[in-house]
């Protein structure tokens, strides 16, 4: 579960100006819920992610996450960056493990996990690849692996699959539906594609340029398992449509 | 048809021996000017006293590794080099974490460390051998001083420039300082870390050497100056190949070095 209260950020510029990133945010999302946000660039959404992520320390307002207020990074937590940032030198399964090496709970136990996270994200026969032995779109796989490794609770994805080919970027949120559903995560998805928020979320967040602010937040009503010809019916047209709407009035 | 015959066969020959083939270059480019050099001598272009003959410091080679005189003066000059080099490596990489990590060290040190690389040291290399002593010391003390600077800006270089993702990554998984420097940094500034090794290699034979023309009693650089003041011209030249080989070995062997580390680079 994830709560703002009133989130307020302040950034100074090096000019000494201040600047308001976001401006009394407030969001309750619910345990297994999949909710995106949208939102022109510079919105602030990257920020609100940051800031449930525990890396941006100062801010006004009440956050919390599994009901304790973010003081910094938490194992509860885990983050896909838009870059899949895989430590080069390390193997697929070394890159997969890291966040176990990093918080010392023994690499061995978790290795039979890692094989079944691999097989989820569908990389079988891939655990010794290089990186650079990779395509963008297996990188980002290893990475949403990687992240789903501690069994964390909240999964925070800021727009993980945005320097992607189209075709690779469908393939990868069908999988990405699925592996939530499966799993059952808290998803908070930054993205500036409002077709993939709608395909994925259980709700839509739609954010005013800056200083970022919600605007409206769009319940989405299709059952899961949901497939890709969801995307082509008249009433995703009219979710999609709305949301476009609303982006273009603000 | 013929055409496309023989094209494949020198792609297969090329493809059959490369390296050979460029050690081949490299020989035969050295063969060469020594035969040039043998003639001009020879016939008077170029005279003897200044230039000794190709032939004649080949036998100097050859008698000077027979003799194990050059054996036992490359293994003075190698030593010093290499233990130069090693602790040079130690104290750079150690130096480079602590003005990397902790700014208070980079105001304070960091300009400390300019002035001495900026100080030329052969200019240092009298006053070392006056607190190290005519023995080795002194010479393992000019090639740490000079092998120090490119390991150590390197490596600062390197730790400073990472991936501002790979260090976000870290921290959402709550990575501790010390686990970001030997888990992300360290690896990351490898690549630097081997560009200033490669450039140290090269510099530690510089130092030994420079050490020894200004007072030793052994060692290749001794030799060169011991052959120089006898105006044996092939003595001293044998002694220059010799240095050369062992600064060459010891750079290539640093390149294989670096290309089994960074094999996440190839």
């Amino acid at each position: 579960m994830i709560t703002t209260d009133a989130l307020t950020k302040t950034y100074v510029t090096r000019g000494g100006e201040s600047v308001l990133a976001l401006d009394r945010v407030s969001m309750v999302i619910g345990d297994g819920e999949f909710v995106s946000i949208v939102g022109p660039s510079g919105c602030g959404k990257t920020t609100i992610l940051r800031i449930l992520a525990g890396l941006i320390p100062d801010f006004e307002g009440r956050v919390e996450v599994e009901n304790s207020p973010v003081k910094g990074p938490s194992p509860a937590v885990a983050v896909a960056f838009q870059d899949a940032n895989l430590l080069p030198w390390r193997t697929v399964l070394d890159n997969i493990l890291l966040p176990i090496e990093i918080r010392r709970l023994g690499k061995a136990k978790y290795r039979a996990r890692a094989a079944e996270l691999i097989e989820m994200v569908g990389l079988t026969g891939f655990e010794g690849k290089l990186p650079s032995e990779l395509s963008g779109g297996m990188r980002q796989r290893v990475s949403i692996a990687r992240a789903l490794i501690q069994d964390p609770k909240i999964l925070l994805l800021d727009e993980p699959f945005g320097a992607l080919d189209a075709m690779t970027r469908d393939v990868l949120n069908l999988e990405l539906s699925r592996i939530a559903t499966a799993t059952g995560k808290t998803v908070l998805l930054i993205t500036h594609s409002i077709t993939e928020a709608v395909f994925l979320s259980d709700r839509v967040v739609v954010m005013s340029p800056r200083p970022g602010r919600i605007t409206e937040t769009i319940d989405v009503h299709f059952p899961r398992p949901r497939g890709i010809d969801l995307t082509s019916t008249a009433e995703f047209g009219k979710y999609t449509g709305n949301i476009r709407k609303i982006l273009n009035y603000v | 048809m013929n055409d496309i015959a023989s094209r494949r066969g020198t792609r297969w020959a090329s493809q059959r021996i490369p390296v050979p083939k460029t050690l081949l270059s490299v020989v035969g480019c050295l063969v060469l000017a020594a035969v040039v050099l043998e003639i001009a001598i020879r016939a008077g272009a170029i005279s003897a006293y200044l230039v000794p003959r190709p032939s004649d410091v080949l036998v100097a080679f050859v008698d000077g590794l027979a003799s194990g005189v050059l054996l036992y003066h490359g293994g003075i000059t190698a030593f010093e080099a290499l233990t130069g080099f090693a602790i040079a490596t130690l104290l750079g990489l150690t130096l480079a974490v602590f003005v990397a990590e902790i700014r208070l060290v980079e105001s304070a040190v960091y300009p400390w460390m300019v002035a001495v690389q900026a100080t030329p040291k052969i200019a240092l290399a009298p006053l070392l051998i006056i607190w190290f002593g005519f023995g080795l010391s002194s010479k393992i003390a000019v090639a740490t001083i000079i092998c120090l600077f490119p390991v150590m800006v390197t490596t600062i270089t390197g730790l400073k420039s990472t991936n501002a993702g790979f260090l976000d990554l870290a921290c959402s998984m709550g990575a501790s300082r010390w686990q970001i420097l030997w888990k992300i940094k360290f690896p990351a500034a490898l690549p630097h870390v081997f560009a200033g090794l490669s450039l140290a290699s090269v510099f530690a034979f510089t130092g030994a050497i420079v050490g020894e023309f200004v007072g030793a009693s052994a060692g290749l650089g001794h030799l060169v100056i011991d052959a120089n003041s006898k105006i044996m011209l092939a003595e001293a030249f044998a002694a220059l190949i010799a240095v050369a080989l062992l600064g060459l070995t010891f750079f290539y062997a640093m390149q294989a070095a670096s290309h089994r580390v960074l094999y996440w680079k190839h």
